[in-house]
């Protein structure tokens, strides 16, 4: 991974506020970071396949996915992201507010790399998407770009 | 005597009937035959005598009377009368007739006597017995009617009238059943629902010719009867008449209040069920907007606290202390209405793993309060492991955080409690105590300490939502238990509450 090129985050999430403050949380962060917003799946999926306005978005190097979004849900865009063979390996975190055991057993089921809970507390969020950033984008070996292209 | 009298005798001996003359002065002059018993010289003894010194139920009018016919010498027949002899009191009847010389002189009576003592008796004891039934069958408060095997009455009792309220003159034996029945229904006396007369007298005697029918209708008048008949051993029919008025009208009390009970419980069930389901999607849904305005108040905070002026920073604090405040009220709520949600196992476990679980989560607090937990032995429990240490957690926490200057003791025990669980699988209620050595509960506090967000403190100095005794008294009463306080101000309180039990104590 090239450290010097900004990491590219999508965030699919329909509340405005929420996006937002994973915005705020992010700048907050020390990972430089370019964050990408989609309101729903539809959206997700057009950015990831470059259609349409996105024919010239980067590819993402980790989503983001909220699982109660308008016209496609987050459930079935995960399972439309983990199908395709060329997206299949981006990492996708589920950041929802649902604490339902079968939304949790779901999104693994379909092959999300995590499941978390949105704390309440505005400090243990921001702690939170910081841990993720660190995490997904600094600790995790993931194959490289180049990889990515060639699979 | 002749030898024809002698045989005469024999004769009248072996029926046990004698013959007898009189002389003008009604003495007896001449007896032949057997005498209640008597025969030959006893026989002769009564000779010189007259009826009347041989009678003696004088008492009876009848007796007198026909005494009285004698001494105008007129003719009787079937005189019944008692006389002394040596079998005893016995029952003699006698015929008499006035014989007349050529002048139309009266000579005396002669006639013919019998002793019927057996007879008479037996009459005697059939119609006292038939009177000891009449006197039965009429102190029943039901109608009772026999009829015999060509279907007519041979006995019926008089409530049997309020039956047949349209033929009463044909309770009488001989009465045919059937024409009973038709004559009390043309008079109008109708069952509800007769409907068609005709099919239902057909179906109605077809029942009555069956070995046994047990049928209550109800009477146009509003009456309720109940009719039992069965086939008696001689082809006849017992008919038993009973007013089941009283009984139906309770019996249908009965079921409304019960139909009413139940609906009320369901509706119940029902209203606290869309009222923990309010609560609980309230609490779940208000949360997200209430995230939003905490979170930014809270980014506020971070990022303009000092740099607006000092009323900015005030308004900023009193917003984010609030947003705070709802969202751990919001999220007492929701607790509180998942811990009536019927949702865990119920399960049978020590009633101390409940209380190590409960001592776990409160560690820090009990560490930092240097309370001591003392737990005697327990029973097993049978409920929702879950909810009983949360239980356990709120009760110990409680003590914890109302205490006084000294050392904490709580102490937890166990005893036996009388009566029934509702819906336990186990028979019966165990009651548990949580006891403390705290501020204690006024006494005119002591029922709003259950209440939902109810608080007796200000909350500088002991914080909380007063959510944790509500919740307490939501599982205890989900588990079918009770719970209550027993406090002395200043020397401490006792909770105490009920849980079905799962084993029996350990140690009593």
């Amino acid at each position: 991974m090239d450290i010097t090129q900004p990491i590219e985050i999508l965030l699919v999430e329909d509340n405005p506020g929420d996006a937002r403050l994973t915005q705020e949380a992010l700048r907050e962060g020390h990972v430089r970071n370019r964050l990408h917003h989609a309101r729903d799946g539809v959206e997700a999926m057009e950015f990831v396949r470059r259609e349409g306005p996105y024919a010239d978005a980067p590819r993402p190097d980790l989503i983001l996915l909220d699982l109660n979004l308008p016209r496609k849900d987050g459930r079935a865009t995960l399972e439309e992201l983990k199908e395709d063979p060329d997206l299949r390996l981006i990492p996708v975190v589920i950041l929802t507010t649902s604490e339902a055991e079968q939304d949790i057993l779901r999104a693994y089921e379909l092959r999300g790399n995590c499941y978390i809970t949105k704390p309440v507390d505005l400090e243990k969020f921001l702690e939170i998407v910081r841990l993720i950033e660190d995490f997904w984008l600094t600790i995790v070996k993931l194959p490289s770009r180049q990889q990515f292209r060639l699979s | 005597m002749t030898r024809s009298e002698q045989t005469l005798g024999e004769v009248l001996d072996a029926s046990q009937t004698w013959i007898f003359e009189t002389g003008p002065d009604l003495r007896l002059t001449r007896i032949i035959g057997h005498l209640a018993g008597m025969t030959g010289r006893d026989v002769a003894k009564l000779v010189g005598k007259t009826i009347d010194d041989l009678v003696i139920d004088r008492d009876n009018p009848d007796v007198e009377s026909v005494l009285a016919d004698i001494r105008a010498h007129k003719p009787y027949q079937g005189f019944l009368f008692q006389l002394r002899s040596p079998l005893g009191l016995r029952f003699i009847r006698a015929s008499g007739t006035p014989r007349y010389d050529a002048v139309g002189k009266f000579g005396g009576y002669h006639g013919v006597g019998a002793d019927v003592t057996e007879q008479t008796e037996a009459k005697r004891r059939t119609l006292a017995n038939d009177r000891r039934i009449a006197e039965a069958l009429e102190s029943i408060p039901a109608s009772l009617m026999l009829f015999d095997a060509e279907d007519r009455i041979v006995i019926c009792n008089k409530v049997s009238r309020a039956f047949f309220p349209g033929a009463k003159h044909l309770l009488v034996p001989g009465t045919r059943f059937e024409h009973l029945l038709r004559t009390d229904i043309a008079s109008g006396s109708v069952w509800k629902n007769d409907g068609d007369v005709e099919k239902w007298i057909r179906k109605r005697m077809k029942r009555h010719q069956s070995p046994k029918t047990v049928l209550t209708g109800e009477r146009s008048d509003g009456r309720w009867i109940q009719v039992i008949e069965r086939r008696t051993s001689d082809g006849g029919t017992i008919g038993i008449r009973m007013d089941v008025t009283k009984l139906k009208q309770a019996e249908q009390e009965l079921r409304r209040k019960a139909g009413d009970l139940e609906a009320y419980a369901a509706e119940l069930k029902r209203s606290n069920a869309d009222l923990e389901q309010f609560a609980y999607i309230s609490s779940h849904d208000l949360q997200e907007p209430l995230r939003m305005v905490a979170s930014y108040c809270r980014l506020l905070q971070r990022r303009y606290a000092g740099k607006l002026d000092s009323d900015a920073d005030d308004f900023i604090g009193y917003a984010v202390d609030g947003a705070t405040r709802m969202q751990r009220l919001i999220n007492d709520l929701l607790s509180y209405s998942r811990a009536g949600r019927s949702g865990g196992e119920s399960e049978v476990f020590p009633a101390a793993a409940a209380v190590d679980a409960a001592r776990a989560n409160l560690q820090a607090a009990i560490e930092e309060s240097g309370a001591r937990i003392e737990v005697e032995p327990l029973p097993a429990l049978e409920g929702d492991r879950g909810r009983i240490a949360q239980l356990f957690q709120n009760l110990i926490g409680n003590a914890i955080k109302f205490r006084r200057g000294e050392p904490v003791v709580v102490r937890i025990a166990a005893s036996p409690e009388p009566g029934k669980a509702r819906g336990a699988k186990k028979s019966g209620m165990v009651r548990m105590t949580v006891a403390d050595n705290g501020i204690g509960i006024a006494p005119e506090y002591v029922d709003r300490v259950f209440m939902i967000f109810q608080r007796l403190h200000d909350r500088g100095k002991y914080p909380g939502t007063g959510i944790g005794l509500a919740i307490a008294k939501k599982v205890v009463e989900s588990h079918g238990g009770r719970i209550w306080i027993e406090s002395t101000p200043g020397e401490g309180t006792r909770f105490n509450f009920t849980l079905p039990i799962g084993s029996d104590l350990e140690v009593p």
